[in-house]
């Protein structure tokens, strides 16, 4: 196989890129209600897995997101992934993110006028939405961005 | 009323027979770039912008302008 030029090698990468941030956001969420159905039984050594497993995965996700991943390629390569359009897309994620966490928070606020929420329920809550309104407002807007063509 | 910066990088890019992947390496970015600047999805930076005029040889003014 002809060996890809770095333009080609950045193309592949962001369409990748942009396929598995969904895959990865839906993984994500789907996590989520094995927490809640299980929020119980966190104080056993399974509990404390499922707590570990989903905040691994949030740093992950919050790092992909803060420098727009491809870790293991040149930093030419990186470049061209992380080039003026990603950045945009980047930015309107985490806006989106933002606005995402504040309605999550006065959500939190008003329900627990009724139903007390715990300070890891609440830290959970707001954190799992601010990251995936994140990831799927880059994802939507990279693949938008290589579909119009 | 809204303004918007509008183009001509569409027409200069097929008038010089490049392709966006050709134009994208001259200036460094990815092809999406390109794409999502022709079809006003994505208005460039003021660096972006000398850059594909520049790799376009014409003047900035040319090819990109503001519409009311």
């Amino acid at each position: 196989m002809a060996e890809q030029s770095i333009a080609q090698q950045a193309e592949r990468l962001s369409q990748k890129r942009s396929r598995i941030l969904f895959v990865l956001a839906a993984v994500f969420l789907s996590q989520q209600a094995t927490y809640f159905s299980s929020r119980h039984d966190l104080a056993s050594p399974v509990g404390h897995v499922k707590i570990a497993a989903w905040l691994v995965l949030s740093i992950v996700l919050l790092l992909m997101l803060a420098t727009g991943g491809g870790w293991f390629r040149s930093t030419e390569v990186r470049a061209l992934l992380n080039d003026e359009t990603t950045r945009e897309h980047r930015r309107e994620g985490f806006v989106n993110g933002f606005w995402a966490a504040c309605l999550a928070s006065i959500t939190i606020y008003a329900v627990d006028l009724f139903e007390p929420v715990s300070g890891r329920d609440t830290v959970h809550i707001i954190l799992t939405v601010a990251i995936a309104t994140a990831l799927l407002t880059f994802a939507r807007l990279e693949r938008r961005a290589h579909r119009d063509g | 009323m809204a303004e918007r910066l509008a183009n001509g990088l569409k027409e200069k890019r097929s008038e010089l027979g490049l392709t966006q992947a050709e134009l994208a390496e001259r200036v460094g970015v990815t092809r999406k770039t390109i794409n999502t600047v022709e079809n006003g999805v994505f208005t460039p930076s003021a660096l972006l912008a000398i850059k594909l005029a520049a790799a376009l040889s014409v003047p900035v003014e040319r090819l990109f302008w503001i519409e009311r």
